[in-house]
């Protein structure tokens, strides 16, 4: 079932009062130009390696919680 | 048993046990560990142990950890000092975690904001990555993070769990002039990048991820970063991925004198199954758990558990 956007957080930003305008779709200036490179997907693999580690340092898990949590992670490397 | 020359007597063998002679197997057991492998990593990691357990010591001070830290490297050599600056990865510095309960307690949608505190540079002892990161709790929704390495210019980053080519948005903190501001908490200013992401159902079986910056010059957010994508429910709510609210994310064994970081201001909302949005409210303690590996950060406030602050 299809749902709108959630609405705007309430911002504390400490600016003049003035209320706050529509979203702006800026994608065009912020997405990347150029394809994923080999250097791209070594650096995913890096930014997974890292859950994994927090996962296996974690106080919390259980054994058998982190041995799912590291598989489901290393299924996305 | 005597020792040679010395008029002190050993002690008795402990009690409860059977004993009649000692006999001495030094020799045999010498044998034995010469003839066994050494183990260059368990040396490492028994160092490396030793000096994390110095440099991070909850109840010492900051002089404290240096003396003990120093102590250390004079009785074990340089190799002690060259451990600890090894990169680290997967710690968790500060930051909070939701709890299962709350982290799959949405129906169709999901949406998480925050301020992050992201001084630049970071100073101190950063030298590699260190992330300030979180999740808005779906299974396949972005990172939309500031992302440090060493004392250079930070990036702001989205990472897509939803795609096979996660990178996606990369802009250093030179091009966010417009979204970086200061806020001020427990009576000093921050430097902040506030960041709102979200993820929720467009269609039967197909959702949609994005991250917005607050523009500061026209007030408003700015989308910079969307993806549709097809998924399932269990997929969103199930397993380990989206479970981090803010944390520092570290990739050292050891920060020092690094400035004031952290996150301000967190808030999440969700949708219920009929995609009725709730209302926006600040991550509690009832809600989340604070996780803090020791990396040398010390908590400069934390404010249970909707913002904290930490230097080293």
């Amino acid at each position: 079932m299809p749902i709108y956007p959630p609405p705007e957080p309430p911002l504390i930003i400490e600016q003049p009062g003035k209320p706050s305008s529509p979203i702006a779709d800026m994608r065009d200036v912020f997405a990347r130009k150029t394809p994923q490179t080999q250097e791209d997907r070594t650096q995913a693999r890096a930014f997974i390696d890292a859950k994994i580690e927090m996962i296996r340092h974690d106080p919390y898990m259980t054994d058998a919680e982190k041995a799912a949590a590291i598989a489901d992670l290393e299924s996305r490397r | 048993m005597t020792t040679d020359g010395m008029l002190l007597k050993g002690p008795t063998p402990p009690l409860k046990r059977p004993h009649t002679d000692t006999e001495d197997h030094q020799a045999r057991f010498a044998a034995i560990s010469a003839r066994t492998p050494v183990d260059e990593e368990f040396r490492k990691a028994f160092l490396r142990s030793k000096l994390r357990v110095a440099q991070t010591h909850p109840n010492f001070g900051k002089a404290a950890r240096d003396q003990a830290v120093a102590s250390l490297v004079d009785r074990v050599g340089k190799e002690a000092a060259e451990l600890v600056t090894q990169p680290r990865p997967g710690g968790v510095g500060e930051g909070f975690f939701y709890t299962p309960e709350f982290k799959a307690s949405w129906g169709l949608g999901t949406s998480f904001y925050c301020n992050f505190v992201c001084p630049v540079p970071p100073g101190g002892s950063v030298n590699t990555w260190l992330y300030l990161t979180a999740t808005n709790r779906s299974g396949l929704g972005v990172e939309a993070f500031v992302s440090y390495n060493g004392q250079d210019n930070p990036h702001f980053r989205v990472f897509d769990w939803a795609r096979s080519d996660p990178w996606q948005t990369d802009v250093p903190f030179t091009s966010l002039d417009n979204y970086l501001t200061t806020i001020s908490s427990h009576g000093n200013p921050y430097p902040v990048l506030p960041v709102w992401n979200g993820t929720w159902a467009i269609g039967s079986g197909t959702y949609r991820n994005q991250a917005l910056l607050y523009n500061n010059v026209r007030l408003g957010w700015d989308l910079v970063y969307q993806y549709d994508y097809a998924a399932t429910d269990s997929q969103q709510k199930t397993g380990w991925i989206g479970s981090w609210a803010p944390i520092v994310e570290t990739f050292q064994s050891l920060y020092a004198n690094t400035n004031k970081m952290g996150a301000l201001d967190t808030q999440l909302i969700g949708s219920d199954d009929n995609g009725l949005w709730g209302t926006w409210e600040l991550l509690s303690s009832a809600n989340s758990y604070v996780r803090a590996d020791n990396a040398g950060f010390q908590l400069v406030f934390l404010d249970p558990n909707y913002a904290f602050v930490v230097d080293s």
